[in-house]
């Protein structure tokens, strides 16, 4: 058997049924035509102008540029994180991005070191798209964490501010909305988990065996990937809430106000 | 003003006086300010040790603020709190917290059972909660059945939910025992009868409470002396009974104020 990339012409014949679908919303008047279409042009504008840097990112093998592209990727993902937030300010996304660059350094770390055995250690073919997979499902899950977080310490402000006045220290008051918080963002890493292989075939599995990888080779491979984002979005999740903790309490056991917050 | 803050290392401040029993709570010249709105300011009040002090006033007047400032649920931005000649920042806030009990208007409990809420101040200490003797008797003190400890609080009305919390705040024996509208969900019979536990209270072990009230017939009950305050501020100290013969009826709510 052998395995082929799909070349343009295959593109042109592969977009053949999203155009007759195309052709019978535009028909029926039942809408989304004019977004599908932009979407689809987005999405070969994007992917064709990735696949180019990643080209020129691969082809350096430098140290200094993966680093550089690292930053960004981190910068990026706790601008997004800040922006889930409304009104949270500079302060979240400066927390996200504290939290998300000692993680994933550790984690990506030990990866590729005693995991992959990557040499070089920062190979950027390695170490991009790695990163990309691990911080992609971290910013969903800490921004889960953050606007729980903040959501139920302002439904439960008496209840809280009950805690304290029992005598409770901020972290006593504050632990059903932690422990709310790390609920939101775990739970959808351990559903993927839980039916990974059963119920679908993770896409890096299935890109690996289509690119004619071993089979068992694409498996090790995914459930190191598995591990790694697990890992990221639990530290991370901790790191932020622990910050979060700090900011939204006084060291004198106090809830501050969201008017405080804010500013 | 933008804070770049994040990196907190201890969560609590480390050190802090003791709590002395015994000693005149003072305020002076106290304010608050929430956003830009003035809650209440230039407050010279003194509480004495054992004494009981009720707090009457329109609705919007700083009542419920000047509560949480006693026990530091929030900090004045202008003025001081003194404990003696002690500044109340410098007290540790656990012994703050130990020795201020606060009861909150129209309280929530805890989710969990009735015995689970009576254990919580002992629990976040990591103290040994009492048998279920002594837990009942906390309960009986309030006027709540003996047989309430396992009970769910989701079922409890809103008088049940005002005593236990005086029965949770009173389990640890504070020193001073703020409340805010202690008895507005209450029938005259249990408002006296919790008034009655307060007494005991006070005459066994000083306690000096400090409660909230818009109900002109609970007052006489809750304390002998009264801050009446209008407008964010206090506008008269005294006794009871001078003070009532001379405050106008906007003092008075009929069936207790939604408070501030």
């Amino acid at each position: 058997m052998t395995v082929l990339a799909p070349s343009w012409m295959g593109l042109a014949y592969s977009s053949v049924p999203i155009g007759l679908g195309l052709i019978v919303l535009a028909v029926r008047g039942l809408g989304q035509v004019r977004p599908m279409i932009v979407a689809l042009i987005r999405l070969v504008v994007q992917l064709v102008l990735l696949g180019l840097v990643l080209e020129w990112v691969f082809s350096t093998d430098s140290v200094g540029v993966v680093g550089v592209i690292a930053l960004i990727m981190l910068l990026v993902s706790a601008q997004t994180v800040g922006e889930r937030l409304k009104g949270s300010g500079w302060a979240l996304k400066v927390e996200s991005f504290t939290a998300l660059a000692i993680v994933t350094a550790l984690v990506m770390a030990i990866a590729l070191k005693w995991g992959l055995r990557n040499d070089p250690w920062y190979s950027p073919r390695v170490v991009v798209p790695l990163l990309g997979m691990v911080l992609g499902n971290s910013v969903t899950a800490i921004a889960l964490a953050a606007e729980r977080f903040h959501s139920d310490l302002n439904a439960d402000r008496d209840l809280v501010e009950l805690r304290l006045s029992l005598g409770a220290t901020s972290r006593q008051a504050a632990l059903p909305a932690l422990r709310n918080a790390v609920r939101a963002a775990l739970t959808p890493a351990i559903n993927n988990m839980t039916i990974a292989g059963i119920v679908s075939i993770p896409g890096m599995t299935t890109g690996q065996i289509l690119a004619g990888a071993r089979v068992q080779d694409a498996i090790r491979y995914q459930i190191l990937v598995y591990l790694a984002m697990t890992a990221t979005i639990t530290l991370t999740t901790l790191l932020l809430l622990r910050m979060r903790l700090g900011r939204y309490f006084t060291r004198d056991r106090q809830l501050r106000r969201e008017i405080d917050l804010a500013s | 003003m933008l804070s770049l803050s994040p990196f907190r290392i201890r969560p609590e401040r480390p050190t802090g006086a003791e709590w002395t029993r015994g000693l005149p709570l003072e305020l002076r010249e106290v304010e608050l300010r929430r956003g830009g709105t003035t809650i209440f300011s230039g407050v010279n009040l003194t509480f004495e040790p054992s004494r009981r002090y009720v707090i009457v006033g329109p609705s919007g007047a700083g009542k419920s603020s000047l509560l949480r400032v006693l026990n530091r649920l929030d900090d004045p931005q202008g003025g001081e709190i003194r404990l003696g000649g002690l500044p109340l920042k410098e007290i540790a806030i656990s012994e703050v917290r130990d020795h201020v009990g606060l009861v909150f208007q129209a309280p929530r409990a805890l989710p969990g059972t009735v015995s689970e809420n009576l254990a919580y101040p002992y629990q976040v200490r990591g103290e040994t909660v009492p048998d279920s003797n002594r837990l009942t008797a906390s309960l009986v003190e309030v006027g709540l059945p003996e047989g309430w400890l396992t009970r769910d609080v989701g079922g409890l009305s809103g008088g049940e939910r005002q005593r236990l919390a005086l029965a949770v705040a009173l389990g640890r024996n504070p020193e001073i025992l703020v409340m805010d509208e202690p008895t507005s969900a209450l029938d005259p019979e249990s408002a006296r009868l919790v008034a009655n536990a307060l007494d005991r209270r006070a005459e066994m072990h000083g306690m000096r409470t400090i409660a909230v009230t818009h109900h002109r017939g609970h007052a006489p009950w809750l304390g002998d002396t009264v801050v009446r305050m209008e407008r964010g501020t206090v506008v008269e100290v005294g006794p009871l009974g001078e003070v009532l013969a001379r405050s106008e009826s906007s003092v008075w709510e009929s069936g207790g104020g939604t408070g501030s």
